[in-house]
């Protein structure tokens, strides 16, 4: 039903939608969601550079 | 909270739900979700660490949770970290501290007891996965055991939270 190349990136999805509710909720607080996107980016180039 | 909060939130419960459906099969997503729903309601009525009690607070926490497992999980197989428990578990909650702070801007939260209580919940919740995968393998009884575990890993939570108050 969901193709299986997608999967992996279902968290990442998940994260960055939790850091847009949180910029979405804390304008000025902006910084707190920055380390969450930068788990995003490493996560995926993890993913990446073993393939 | 707002409808878009309600209606994020439940699409960042959808994603995982779909996740850990795919990736752990339903019986884990039944007892992730369920014990860590339930778990953070118990741990609010008690007065553990605590995240706000109320069923859509308890939601995110245990989305919470689940993601930073997931990115912790992630990062040790995307680069062959090959650690035991306590390492495994200490890099999850490592990313519990991002995951919480994110969480915490959302949901209005306290940043240091909000990172307090993801880690927390985050380095329980994976040691005991951890430790249980690494047992008993593939056996089915590994996710009873780990729904098992799941009731004392809260009352370790509330107690130590308690001394340390």
């Amino acid at each position: 039903m969901l193709p299986h190349r997608l999967v992996p990136l279902l968290p990442v999805a998940a994260a960055l939608l939790l850091a847009l509710l949180g910029v979405a909720a804390a304008p000025q607080g902006f910084w707190r969601v920055v380390p969450l996107v930068v788990l995003c980016v490493l996560y995926v180039l993890a993913g990446r550079r073993r393939a | 909270m707002t409808t878009l909060d309600t209606v994020g939130l439940a699409c960042i419960v959808a994603a995982l739900l779909a996740h850990a459906l795919r990736t752990h099969g339903a019986w884990f997503a039944a007892i992730w979700l369920g014990l860590t729903t339930v778990a953070n309601l118990v741990v609010d009525r008690f007065g553990g660490v605590g995240l706000p009690g109320g069923i859509e607070p308890s939601l995110a926490a245990a989305a919470a949770v689940y993601l930073a497992a997931l990115f912790g999980k992630g990062f040790v197989e995307r680069t062959r970290f090959a650690g035991g428990v306590v390492p495994f578990a200490a890099i999850a909650a490592a990313c519990a501290v991002a995951v919480a702070l994110a969480a915490a801007a959302w949901l209005g939260l306290d940043d240091a007891a909000a990172i307090r209580a993801l880690a927390l919940r985050v380095f329980l919740f994976c040691a005991a996965y951890r430790t249980v995968s690494l047992r008993t393998q593939h056996d089915p009884t590994k996710l009873a055991i780990l729904c098992g575990v799941g009731p004392v890993l809260w009352a370790i939570e509330i107690a130590i939270t308690r001394v340390t108050a």
